[in-house]
């Protein structure tokens, strides 16, 4: 059995892709915490009217540090580290397809973390336009300074690095599959990334393409100021910015969709369904981008409306197996589980809010508005961030060999779904009532301190929840509670194999008869 | 390979009638290209696939150090745009010596598959 290399130069240059995976996760925790800060920072000064702590300039830094961060640095490559890590031992490969393409990716991604920081080390400070860049706002005029070129070059490395990851998987998905792991024969989890990975393939390359021709104007090729140039902008950017709400989504949905079959200790339900519904809604997903931009008046809301709706049908399919594996099984309420069913109920609150603003009428009402600033977190961080914490729990004795604590991921839990709803839900009231998004003040008299004090308070709340999160990461790495190679009765191909993997993941691999290989395994030892 | 090319052919053929649908409303190049070039780029994915063969053997080296000089290549160029020639010259230097290490050592695995 060959050897993993030790030391730094292993990790920095190795070609496994459990280590690529691993480090791509550890340098997007890093970024998380930081994101977490600037959050932390943002609801302080909203908690009351009047500046408290930041200047207008600052604030507007630290929301546009704090989204380009989730988004381009912490969630995406998250995503996509699940897969890296992950899909190769699903679908029974010794390897990920392109390795060294894959390291490259983490590599852009970094440098590309480090150029977004780094922008606030510049004489003007950092950018300060949104995560969005919208043109004219992010041009040489109303951005000058190379805080804004940074920000950009930051967004096209990370971007980039992220678009080879998603390659990698695909190509693992596609070309690298054991004997007898046919397409319908793939775990929920390998068919959410190849999805997901659809979807990076098309959209990443288009942000890719708008943030190199904003640079070129920002230099003076005169790209986007003549007329309908913004408008271009914006599709281009959106073209990546809807999707990449999916790409966020997606491969927790297959992660849920694993631990909930798990531990309802019965066969994933609707399978077939699950899969059609899994590539529709990708591929719709990139019909709807110019949702929003609703309230420009320069697009045709009712073809994107119309699409946006249609999302609701393989949604409510994919809710439907999801809820389905879960009736007439027999539930086990580990932590894993308890994050993936706080993802499906508060998930569905973000995709319910979802279908409003796929409403032009009622986008107009809430456009720029708290309300949506609550949605999108609703689906972001109540959503996702919960799969993503069900996917750790599960999977951490896969990667370690040793279990997280049970008690203290209780905890967490709790404090999260607390914190959560405490942040996030006053936010759509706020929103109605008319608080607009992206400002660092309000009047004493707008009836808005009470919920941004609500907020706030949540905010901390999500903080300590993260914080009880790494005091289980550390004990739980010091004082090791050894898992075995299959503490939960997994389902799927990388429970057969040892915790941690050995470096070409399997020495045998069972056989393969359907998208469950070792739940057949044990079914046909009870008979 | 069949199930693999069903799947990404079926997201081209969505995006293709989704496409045709949109000119129904706009026939604004930008949009339609995206939507139509989507559907072009995932039949190509689907082709690709078809005709892809897996190498029968591979050694892959532990580790590959010209990957992050590559990496850091490709991120100085670009930075160099706003910091100045020299990052961009430094930057394309180190992508043209990554490469050619990269060259290296994809000769040497094919040496040590045979």
């Amino acid at each position: 059995m060959p050897r993993v290399r030790a030391g730094l130069l292993g990790w920095a240059a190795g070609t496994d892709h459990k280590r690529i995976a691993l480090l791509t996760a550890g340098t997007a925790l890093v970024f998380f915490l930081a994101g977490g800060v600037f959050a932390l920072l943002i609801r302080l000064e909203l908690a009351a009217p009047g500046m408290q702590i930041l200047s207008e300039h600052e604030y507007n830094e630290l929301f546009t540090a704090h989204g380009s961060d989730m988004v381009y640095l912490v969630v995406v490559p998250l995503a996509l580290a699940l897969g890296v890590y992950l899909v190769p031992l699903q679908v029974g490969a010794a390897e990920i397809a392109a390795p060294r393409l894959c390291l490259l990716g983490y590599w852009l991604y970094a440098f590309g973390g480090l150029s977004l920081f780094g922008t606030f080390l510049t004489a003007r400070g950092a950018a300060d336009a949104g995560w969005t860049a919208f043109y004219p706002l992010s041009d040489a005029i109303n951005s000058p300074g190379t805080g804004m070129d940074f920000w950009i070059f930051g967004v096209i490395l990370a971007t980039a690095g992220m678009t080879l990851q998603g390659g990698c998987i695909l190509a693992t998905v596609l070309g690298q599959r054991a004997p007898g792991m046919t397409m319908l024969r793939l775990p929920v989890f390998s068919w959410s990334m190849l999805a997901t990975c659809l979807m990076v393939l098309t959209a990443f390359p288009v942000l890719i393409v708008a943030m190199a021709l904003l640079e070129a104007d920002r230099v003076g090729a005169s790209i986007f100021s003549s007329s309908g140039g913004p408008i271009a902008y914006q599709h281009l950017f959106w073209f990546y910015g809807h999707p990449v709400v999916y790409v966020m989504f997606f491969p927790f949905v297959g992660a849920a969709g694993e631990v909930i079959a798990v531990f309802a200790r019965r066969r994933f339900f609707g399978y077939h369904a699950l899969v059609l519904s899994l590539l529709t809604f990708s591929a719709l997903s990139m019909t709807v981008w110019a949702h929003h931009m609703f309230a420009t008046g320069q697009v045709q809301n009712e073809y994107f409306s119309l699409t946006s709706t249609l999302l609701l049908v393989p949604a409510g399919v994919e809710y439907f197996d999801l809820v389905g594996t879960m009736v007439g099984g027999s539930i086990l309420l580990r932590t894993p589980m308890l994050f993936a069913v706080g993802f499906v109920l508060q998930f569905l609150i973000g995709g319910l809010s979802g279908i409003f603003v796929a409403s032009p009428p009622l986008d107009y009402h809430v456009h720029d508005s708290f309300f949506i600033v609550a949605h999108f977190h609703y689906t972001l961080f109540a959503g996702s961030l919960f799969a993503l914490f069900a996917a750790v729990y599960y999977w951490f004795p896969k990667v370690t060999g040793a279990l997280l604590r049970e008690g203290l991921g209780k905890l967490h839990f709790a404090l999260l779904l607390v914190g959560s709803n405490l942040t996030f839900f006053p936010m759509f009231v706020l929103g109605y009532e008319g608080m607009p998004r992206r400002i660092a003040d309000y009047r004493p008299e707008d009836g808005f301190q009470g919920l941004n004090i609500v907020s706030t308070v949540g905010a901390f709340t999500i903080a300590v929840g993260v914080a009880v999160f790494l005091a289980n990461l550390v004990l739980s790495l010091r004082r090791r509670e050894p898992a075995g190679d299959d503490p939960w009765g997994g389902h799927t191909l990388e429970w057969a194999t040892s915790s941690p993997p050995p470096r070409f993941n399997f020495t045998s691999l069972p056989p393969i008869r359907s998208y469950a290989p070792l739940l057949d395994l044990e079914e046909g030892e009870r008979r | 390979v069949k199930g693999a090319v069903a799947a990404v052919v079926y997201w081209a053929v969505v995006h293709g009638i989704f496409a045709l649908v949109l000119l129904g409303w706009t026939t604004d190049a930008l949009q339609v290209g995206m939507l139509g070039g989507s559907a072009v780029l995932f039949v190509l994915v689907g082709l690709a696939i078809l005709a892809y063969r897996a190498p029968r053997l591979r050694v892959l080296p532990q580790l590959s150090v010209p990957t992050i000089l590559l990496a850091f290549g490709i991120g100085s160029a670009i930075s160099g745009v706003a910091f100045g020639l020299w990052l961009v010259l430094l930057g394309s230097g180190a992508i043209v010596i990554a490469l050619a290490a990269l060259a290296n050592e994809l000769v040497a695995e094919r040496r040590a598959a045979r």
